[in-house]
């Protein structure tokens, strides 16, 4: 949390230090060029002026009779006395000195000097300048114009930092150029001035910098920090799980006022699904705790202790159901219908889950209340058809297959409401679908009539029956299981007892089906006729 | 599953497509339940029903049953598949396949 905290800040505080460092940069420079050429300008006019008054001061035919006779008289002292006097009291002048010049070099009259001066440094009257670079370029066309400097010439650093130079002709009477006025401007005092100048803008900025920097700071710490850290404390407190603090309430309608808001809207929505979430919870464990109980009736209520009828030897039977959901609509049943006679029931309800599973009860009681010795099976469904029509508003139906094997004559009588046709394995060969005619299924209509059919068995046959759980069993490639499987695996294990025979089964159907979900119960019912029943 | 509508008067006609099964067999009740305000003739069109469930058969029941009652139900286009099941279960003989 403190990471966070200092690292908003920092950003912040360092974006905008970089921000006014730039803009302070940009803001010297600007103000250090403007006001380098305005003191330029200002000391270069005032240059022109000395030097164009001392111009007019001077007689242009006595300095070309000077020059031309190598000899000075009282004026010239009075001259030289002139210049000395405007060097002393013009500060910045380095050179003043009058000059005739001509093509190549000029001829120093006058080289004015101070008490400050160096004597080694003041050339004597008479003395030869060799024009260079500058004077070819600036001087020699000024004095072909006859006209006094034009621009701003920055000459050589001959000692005292940078100077500009600026002169003036000086005429004789016919208006020829007889001489020129030089002065040469020392700048660094103008320079030290804009220095001095620029400092003071750059301690300013500098002061600004720590103020503006310093508000940011306060102003980030009231208004965005520190609201951040109460609601993020306050929002820690409500994942850990205890929600101690007060909400954190802002004055300012702002952003943060906004967020946290937000937040306290957010805590009481949650508040509410953790409320609902907790009954919905609690509901789902009850019904789940009495859907495990629901599943061990179920499954008490199927005949499931192998082998069911230890004493007798005429018969062999076995059955399973593995339901899809915690209930299932499929059932199986197998019961003594008197001493010599089984029955068999195989069913399926229609749908899957509790409804299923509570209309297979009715199912599953009706038809074994209603299987009394010697009675016709086709009367037993149409009996229990209309009374399972009579308590079914739901609209539910069950195919069932009831059979009753005679266990003395080996006579089976069957039902078939609806449901898959059984498989018979006659001893020594193999299973096929035994194709019986079907009833409609049981619920569906009031007065259906259900007709008895029969076969013989012998001794060694046995019967298969299942519900559509097992042919319907559908793969990962929504590929069904089917009746040809079926068959196939049924007749590859068409030796084996019915307790071996299921499990195989299962086994394969289970190995089709890999990783896809079961959808639908998966019921299956192996019967063995072993011997007849000694009357 | 898709579920086409035609009604023309008072004949419906519900074109079934793909599967009609547990998950699905709700959509077509409650389509049932909702159109079958003053229909006389029932047409439920099998062509591209691929597969058929129990569930499914249930609410085929239930609306032979509402039909019964103000009109008449045919069921058409049924496939070899759904044909066998419609003979195992004993629908074949209740309704009126075309």
């Amino acid at each position: 949390m403190n990471k966070k905290r200092i690292g908003l800040r920092r950003k912040i505080i360092g974006i905008i230090c970089i921000l006014v460092a730039v803009m302070s940069f940009i803001l010297i420079c600007i103000s250090y060029k403007a006001f380098y050429n305005t003191y330029i300008n200002f000391y270069y006019d005032k240059a022109l002026g000395i030097v164009k008054m001392l111009a007019n001061e001077i007689d242009g035919d006595k300095i070309v009779q000077y020059v031309d006779t190598g000899s000075t008289d009282e004026a010239y002292d009075a001259l030289l006395s002139r210049f000395n006097n405007v060097k002393a009291n013009t500060s910045g002048l380095s050179y003043l000195y009058l000059m005739v010049p001509y093509e190549d070099h000029f001829v120093y009259v006058i080289d004015a000097y101070t008490d400050q001066d160096d004597m080694d440094n003041i050339s004597a009257f008479g003395s030869v300048f060799e024009y260079r670079e500058t004077e070819y370029t600036y001087l020699l066309p000024d004095v072909k114009a006859k006209s006094a400097s034009t621009q701003v010439v920055y000459g050589e650093d001959v000692g005292f930092g940078r100077s500009i130079s600026v002169w003036a002709p000086v005429f004789d009477r016919n208006g020829e150029v007889a001489a020129m006025v030089e002065g040469d401007y020392v700048l660094t005092r103008v320079e030290r001035e804009i220095n001095s100048y620029v400092l003071k803008i750059f301690f300013f900025i500098v002061v600004a910098l720590v103020v503006i920097t310093a508000i940011m700071v306060r102003v980030i710490d009231t208004g965005v920090a520190s609201p951040i850290i109460a609601l993020t404390k306050y929002i820690d407190s409500y994942e850990k799980g205890s929600l101690t603090l007060e909400p954190v309430t802002f004055k300012d309608n702002n952003e943060i006022k906004w967020l946290s808001d937000s937040f306290n809207n957010m805590i009481g929505r949650i508040e509410l699904y953790i409320t609902d979430i907790k009954t919905i919870t609690a509901e789902r464990e009850r019904i789940g705790a009495e859907l495990n109980v629901a599943t061990k009736i179920q499954a008490d209520m199927l005949p499931g202790i192998f082998p069911a009828f230890p004493d007798r030897k005429e018969f062999d039977i076995y059955a399973s159901m593995n339901p899809a959901k915690e209930v299932g609509g499929d059932f199986y049943d197998f019961f003594m219908v008197d001493n010599s006679h089984l029955a068999i029931v195989m069913a399926d309800v229609s749908g899957k889950g509790v409804p299923a599973a509570l209309f297979m009860v009715i199912g599953k009681t009706l038809i074994k209340d209603h299987t009394k010795p010697g009675r016709n099976l086709g009367e037993v469904f149409t009996e229990v058809n209309n009374l399972l029509c009579k308590s079914n508003s739901e609209g539910m139906f069950i195919t069932a297959f009831e059979g009753v094997l005679d266990l003395v004559t080996g006579e089976f009588c069957f039902v078939n409401a609806g449901h898959e046709i059984p498989f018979l394995c006659k001893k020594g060969k193999t299973y096929e679908p035994y194709k019986i005619k079907a009833g409609f299924v049981l619920a569906g209509l009031e007065d259906i009539q259900y007709q008895c059919g029969s076969m013989q068995l012998e001794i060694g046959d046995k019967i298969f029956q299942y519900t559509d759980g097992v042919t319907e069993a559908a793969n990962e490639g929504n590929e069904l299981y089917g009746m040809e499987r079926l068959k196939n695996v049924l007749c590859k294990n068409a030796a084996l007892p019915p307790i071996k025979l299921l499990p195989e089964i299962k086994a394969d159907l289970d190995a089709f089906v890999g990783e896809a979900p079961q959808f639908d119960d998966i019921t299956m019912l192996c019967l063995e006729y072993k011997a007849k029943m000694e009357c | 599953m898709k579920i086409t509508k035609t009604q023309n008067g008072n004949n419906l006609t519900l074109a079934l497509e793909g599967r009609l099964d547990t998950s699905t067999a709700p959509e077509l009740e409650g389509m049932l339940k909702d159109s079958l305000e003053g229909v006389t003739e029932l047409t439920i069109d099998m062509a591209a029903l691929d597969y058929l469930s129990s569930a499914g058969l249930r609410v085929l029941l239930g609306a032979q049953k509402t039909m019964n009652r103000q009109g008449s139900m045919k069921v058409a286009h049924v496939n070899d598949t759904i044909m066998e099941i419609f003979e195992v279960t004993g629908f074949a003989d209740i309704l009126s396949i075309i």
